[in-house]
């Protein structure tokens, strides 16, 4: 039986993991998504002492880092993760693990906008990932979807690729930080429309239009976009979760206090996939340490 | 030998992710860049038709996306 094992190996997951292997802790680390979010980050330049690199390079450090002390990292995806009398079972698709504690730092996945056409012209136009498809639009006109730090950043990338960039944002105003409007607020080849409701992708083999709802008239308007990049907002990844466990809320992200314990005694969670708020690489690799200290004082208690 | 090529763009991870793993096995590859390959992007699209990345060809099976699993079945990795 294994004193932890961490679920995920993005920020937060590396993170708990330094300080287990640090700890002399016998651990294991599941890898399902190489990089996580992190790593689709685009260009990250609010990580302290990283001034500017992409979100990729300051994954691979964050790897590169935690190898220092072999942890144990095994690739895999949990299918189940319960608790029987005192032990916990992490379940994946090749394999069982037993432990004394989990720290679940699985993250988050995009949020799909679930309208017609979406799943139809997903990677025939639509993406969620500027970092990976964005190259691909060359010259074309695309649309973001979305008013936080992910849609604009995603859009300045894209606006010195694509000849177009139109950025729809149901809301009156962007979420996003103000150092991100800045920036694109000069660009010329950037097209802002607000409260407007995407409703519809068509096209023939590929994406050729998209048609929003203006919720201040209430007419419908379409527009000729190549590429749809959609970003709004992220989803936990908390589906392995055994109901009876009781730990998950409304929106799927797990409930921990500050310390990131749960209710369950010695399951622990960090990073995107709880209930705290702002998803940052900073704040998840700060949570992913403490949930690695508070199991290590649970583990030597107990 | 079987002829493996990737289609991929410089910032998308799992592309990155793709190479590590064929080169961490020994394994040659021609690589595409579709993001300034032109003629590339154009072959990808006919054989997918679709724009996702990374893709690999192995001896004309198409993998979409990095599917280690698959990988390893086609080129015989244990």
């Amino acid at each position: 039986m294994h004193d932890l094992v961490i679920i995920g190996s993005s920020a937060a997951g590396l993170s708990a993991g330094i300080y287990a292997a640090r700890a002399g802790l016998d651990f294991v680390i599941i890898e399902k998504d190489k990089g996580g979010n992190t790593a689709n980050a685009g260009l990250v330049e609010n990580y302290l002492g990283t001034i500017s690199k992409s979100g990729l390079e300051l994954y691979q450090d964050f790897e590169a880092h935690a190898k220092q002390y072999n942890p144990k990292i095994v690739s895999g995806e949990v299918k189940r993760l319960s608790k029987e009398r005192e032990v916990f079972i992490v379940e994946t698709d090749k394999e069982k693990h037993e432990s004394k504690t989990v720290i679940v730092a699985s993250g988050a996945n995009h949020r799909k906008l679930g309208i017609e056409g979406e799943k139809e012209f997903e990677n025939k136009g639509i993406s969620y990932c500027e970092t990976c498809d964005g190259p691909i639009f060359k010259n074309k006109v695309v649309s973001v979807i979305g008013g936080g730090n992910s849609a604009i950043k995603a859009a300045f990338s894209l606006s010195k690729i694509a000849s177009k960039v139109y950025i729809i944002n149901i809301e009156d105003k962007f979420s996003a930080e103000k150092i991100y409007l800045d920036k694109i607020e000069k660009l010329s080849n950037i097209e802002l429309i607000y409260k407007a409701k995407t409703e519809k992708f068509e096209g023939e083999n590929f994406l050729n239009k998209l048609t929003y709802e203006d919720l201040n008239s209430g007419e419908r308007r379409s527009l000729d976009v190549d590429g749809a990049f959609i970003y709004v907002g992220l989803v936990p990844n908390t589906i392995f979760i055994d109901n009876d466990l009781e730990i998950i809320n409304e929106n799927k992200e797990i409930i921990v206090d500050k310390f990131g314990k749960t209710k369950i005694e010695g399951l622990f969670a960090a990073g995107d996939v709880t209930d705290l708020p702002y998803r940052q690489i900073s704040i998840a690799s700060g949570a992913g340490a403490m949930a690695a200290l508070v199991a290590l004082e649970y583990i030597r208690k107990n | 030998m079987k002829k493996v090529i990737v289609y991929s763009t410089p910032t998308c991870p799992y592309c990155v992710v793709a190479k590590e793993f064929l080169k961490d096995n020994n394994i040659e590859f021609e690589a595409k860049d579709v993001a300034v390959d032109e003629a590339a992007r154009k072959e990808m699209l006919e054989k997918t038709g679709q724009m996702g990345v990374p893709v690999v060809d192995i001896d004309g099976e198409i993998i979409i996306g990095f599917n280690e699993g698959r990988i390893r079945e086609l080129l015989d990795i244990k």
